[in-house]
């Protein structure tokens, strides 16, 4: 009786907590996959693993350290396709055994009943490193960048002393903006490819040799076909990455968009380069892009601090916008180099 | 009396000085994640908590796209994030995303294939089959 109250005041506590309700989604692998029935005085045969399909199913990109490092996720859908047989017979001649030691047949002999295929999905997550350099258009050092956290101070720094610099005692309607006199190198390279199955998929995209089981060992269906442990080596992750990109729909993910290839342009053209048609329609080159308008934003902001401070001129008063402006135009004022963001480039006469 | 009353309310003040200074210098970078491909009709949840996507008003990434016309945009705290997206017919999909910096981090759902989302993960290797 003296426990009832406690009993009571737990059964309370646990209604109060934190409900235990099924997450979205269930566990991973909940769901299995039915081998064909083996009648009496057969056995049972598998066929060779099928790439059935690849598809881009999630894009992501973001800056790891800002206007420094990003990253750019690709996740992909591998749908694999395996037949299972009932073969006439105690023992079928003629199977053979993939890398992995699973046995099976390429082709089946005419004594096995094939059933229909089964499937089975595979997430591969491909990640890519995009890394940002700038430097003052010409000078050979980008802007150094010390603090592994914030990247703001020490960028702005260099782009204000590269504005001031360049335009120092110029008439202010000649001033280079600082899209024209930033120069940035962008480079991409692969990160990582995580899948469950690296060795299969690798082994299916090169599609040399029939293979009838996954890295752990098992057939498609979950059954295993060879003791378990470690698979082969896997082929190395960018001829996993490549043939992944290969297999998707053309068009999808070929731009280059807005990467320097080692060299270095100017933020100003790698800005055209984004709002070209071509480059518009490409996801990949869109999400790049992404990056490299919030990179122009951060500039505006540089180029408005550094105007104050930097010496004017003497020259002519200062010009009007006008809306026939063109990318050659000079940059007359802050207002016009922000708000239109993209008119102000080299002056007529170039850089001092 | 009238000290000690005074010191412990200095005493209090303090500590209150304390936890709010501690609390803003734990308190983390914050990013805004949005997520592009959704419909009011999907289930998205982040961490574990129910969002319902904006129907009207959202659009595809395209061009230069604004946060503010995502589905889903959501300000999360650095660190992993663990997202679920479920579609009707579809298989639902679980990944993590790693935020950092203070700049929006974007995420683009493809449009599912009917066929092919709806293919099960592989499962496990059962030794006792």
């Amino acid at each position: 009786m003296r426990l009832l109250p406690l009993l009571a005041l737990a059964t309370a506590v646990a209604a109060c907590g934190p409900t235990q309700r099924p997450r979205a989604g269930g566990e991973r692998h909940a769901k299995t996959i039915v081998e064909p029935p083996v009648p009496p005085g057969h056995v049972a045969a598998m066929g060779p693993l099928v790439l059935e399909s690849v598809d881009v199913v999630r894009h992501e990109v973001g800056w790891d350290l800002d206007f420094v490092h990003a990253t750019r996720v690709v996740a992909y859908d591998v749908v694999v396709a395996q037949r299972g047989a009932a073969c006439l017979g105690a023992k079928i001649a003629g199977a053979t055994r993939d890398g992995r030691g699973c046995e099976g047949f390429g082709t089946f002999p005419p004594e096995c009943d094939a059933g229909p295929p089964m499937r089975a999905r595979f997430e591969v997550t491909v990640k890519y490193a995009i890394d940002v350099a700038q430097r003052c258009a010409g000078e050979t050092q980008a802007y150094p960048v010390r603090d592994a956290h914030d990247a703001r101070a020490e960028l702005t720094a260099g782009g204000m002393a590269c504005f001031r610099n360049r335009n120092k005692l110029r008439p202010e309607a000649s001033w280079t903006s600082v899209y024209a006199l930033t120069e940035l190198s962008i480079g991409e390279q692969l990160s990582s490819v995580t899948s469950d199955a690296p060795w299969l998929l690798a082994q299916l995209l090169e599609g040399a040799q029939p293979t009838f089981c996954r890295d752990d060992g098992a057939y498609l269906s979950g059954r295993p076909g060879a003791a378990a442990g470690e698979a082969p080596a896997a082929a190395d992750q960018a001829a996993l990455a490549r043939g992944l990109l290969a297999r998707v729909a053309a068009g999808a993910t070929g731009s280059s968009v807005p990467l320097t290839a080692g060299g270095w342009k100017t933020e100003h053209d790698l800005w055209e380069a984004c709002n070209a048609p071509q480059a518009r329609g490409d996801l990949v080159a869109q999400e790049r892009c992404q990056l490299l308008r919030q990179l122009d934003r951060f500039l505006t902001d540089v180029e408005t601090a550094a105007r104050p401070e930097t010496p004017r001129g003497l020259g002519a008063p200062p010009v009007e916008p006008t809306a026939s402006a063109s990318k050659e135009a000079p940059c007359p004022s802050a207002t016009t180099s922000a708000s239109s963001g993209r008119l102000c480039a080299e002056p007529p006469g170039g850089k001092p | 009396m009238r000290r000690p009353i005074a010191v412990a309310w200095v005493a209090v003040a303090g500590a209150l000085a304390t936890i709010g200074g501690a609390r803003v210098l734990a308190s983390p970078l914050r990013a805004p994640v949005e997520i592009w491909g959704v419909s009011a009709a999907d289930r998205v949840e982040i961490d574990g908590a129910p969002i319902t996507p904006k129907g009207a008003g959202a659009r595809s990434f395209v061009g230069d796209p604004v946060a503010m016309d995502a589905p889903v945009l959501r300000e999360l705290a650095e660190g992993p994030h663990e997202i679920t997206v479920e579609r009707e017919g579809c298989e639902p999909r679980r990944f993590t995303v790693e935020v950092h910096g203070t700049l929006k981090r974007s995420i683009v759902l493809s449009e599912p294939d009917p066929e092919g989302c709806a293919i099960p993960l592989a499962p496990p290797r059962s030794d006792s089959k």
